[in-house]
């Protein structure tokens, strides 16, 4: 148990080939007598690569786009009145600042910090597969878009604040926990933008 | 003096301002319902008025712009759904429904636009909206509330309560044993008349303020990003807390300042009052926390 608890730290760092070679020896000796440890080099092994995968800006096909822009975007007002970015483009906006900001890499060393690598890759798998549902749905009326563009602006700017604090202060899990709750309020958000679209239509 | 050809254009304008009237269903319906019934409700705008007290009848009166859609009422003693079957394209005119149900039904309530009033007893109250407001009063076993920008009032006795909108406020009074409310930017204001098992509250940008007290195991959670926090608890509750206001301030008047303990963290702050059994968990990015004495008054 202790021998494992030395070594855990260690295999984010085997996996990335960046351990000194002693180092990775003692790793590799305690991997071949510890089934517990082989399983834990699995799953992270298995979690970084779909980390690692992840595009660093998920936006869908222009084409697609541009025909949802023509759905989704409110109508002009007679009187002229300024269209906020839609959100969906504050979604994709999101999503960009998201993995170019937070910098998965950094954050995934200690114990800790890998569940809450985790966790943000989970909440950007969220994020894109809603992207790709909202796509294929039909606008949202311009009140109920004025709604949700208010709030996704005020949820964005939080995590932008949360985010660039944790990057300051990588090891604060209560940041963390902070910025995780925020990920959770925005995709809540949208669900329910969903939900109240599919009941409209 | 009217001259007849002013007058034959007043009756003309009078004439052009009835028919531009969108014309009105009138609705007057009545079934029995046994106990326990489910009643499902769907009125996109106007208002719904539902009051549910002794008698084993649901009756509805109102009437529904035809513009709307029409009203439909369909099942039988067990389940009952009613409601406006919109026309098709764009929500238009409006439905004013007042609605009377035996106690103890379970009702499901879905709107876009209409204002909600629900006076319930016992039985259990799901209520969604998109930008109307819902008020639930009176006693439930369950109720939940969810709408995108209106504002919800919660004034129950309930053992487990739910509420969240983007926008609105949520005002809960009452008491709910168990309870989950958020909101996005909208102030969450709580005042419980008697202990509480569990409450988690969370706003993004705006204040959360809790006025009541907490069982002996029970637990307390509130979570902000940049909204204040003012907790009013007795001053002999026991438990364990645990605050964190990364970048905003703490201010205490609940417990001598000698028991704040500083935590690892930037911001964070660790006491214990009594044996400690009871949980209480803040959490602001930029936020003030308060902590106050509970007065009698606090709670009307």
């Amino acid at each position: 148990m202790t021998a494992c608890a030395a070594f855990t730290s260690l295999l984010d760092d085997y996996l990335d080939g960046t351990l000194p070679p002693d180092q990775t020896r003692q790793v590799t000796e305690h991997l071949a007598d510890c089934a517990g440890c082989r399983a834990e080099v699995t799953g992270l092994g298995a979690m970084l690569a779909e980390v690692h995968r992840l595009p660093l800006e998920i936006a869908p096909d222009r084409d697609l786009w541009d025909a949802l822009a023509l759905r989704l975007t409110p109508r002009p007002a007679r009187r002229g009145l300024t269209i906020t970015l839609p959100w969906w483009g504050q979604l994709a906006a999101g999503l960009g600042l998201l993995l170019l900001g937070a910098g998965l890499a950094s954050l995934r060393r200690a114990g800790p910090a890998r569940e809450f690598a985790r966790e943000q890759a989970r909440y950007v798998h969220a994020a894109a597969e809603l992207a790709e549902q909202l796509a294929a749905s039909p606008p949202l009326p311009s009140t109920t878009l004025a709604v949700v563009d208010r709030n996704l602006t005020i949820l964005d700017q939080a995590i932008r604040e949360a985010e660039a604090a944790v990057e300051r202060d990588p090891d604060n899990g209560e940041l963390r926990q902070m910025l995780l709750a925020r990920y959770a309020q925005r995709l809540d958000l949208l669900n329910r933008a969903m939900t109240s679209q599919r009941q409209e239509s | 003096m009217p001259t007849p050809w002013m007058a034959a254009l007043g009756l003309s304008l009078l004439w052009g301002w009835i028919h531009r009237l969108p014309a009105q269903e009138t609705v007057r319906e009545s079934r029995r319902l046994s106990p326990g019934a489910l009643v499902r409700i769907y009125s996109p705008r106007g208002s719904l008025i539902l009051t549910a007290g002794p008698g084993d009848s649901l009756t509805v009166r109102g009437r529904v712009d035809s513009t709307l859609g029409r009203f439909y009422l369909g099942g039988g003693a067990d389940a009952i759904k009613l409601g406006v079957e919109p026309g098709g394209g764009v929500l238009e005119g409006s439905a004013d429904l007042i609605i009377t149900v035996p106690s103890g039904v379970r009702l499901w309530i879905k709107s876009q636009q209409a204002d909600l009033d629900l006076t319930v007893s016992g039985g259990t109250v799901e209520a969604t909206n998109a930008s109307g407001r819902i008020r639930v009063a009176g006693r439930t076993e369950r109720v939940s509330a969810e709408t995108l920008d209106g504002n919800i009032e919660l004034a129950v006795a309930s053992p487990l309560g739910r509420a969240r909108t983007a926008s609105g406020t949520i005002v809960v009074r009452g008491l709910i044993r168990d309870l989950d409310a958020s909101t996005v930017s909208g102030p969450l204001l709580v005042g419980m008349l008697g202990p509480v098992s569990r409450a988690r509250l969370e706003t993004a940008s705006s204040e959360i303020a809790f006025k009541g007290d907490l069982e002996p195991d029970g637990t307390l959670e509130a979570e902000t990003h940049s909204g204040d926090v003012e907790l009013r608890l007795p001053v002999r509750l026991a438990a364990s807390y645990h605050l964190v206001s990364y970048s905003g301030a703490l201010e205490n008047s609940l417990v001598p300042a000698d028991r704040l303990r500083p935590g690892p963290a930037k911001g964070e702050w660790s006491f214990s009052t009594g044996d400690g059994r009871a949980t209480v968990r803040v959490r602001t990015f930029k936020g003030r926390v308060a902590l106050k004495v509970r007065g009698d008054r606090d709670i009307e």
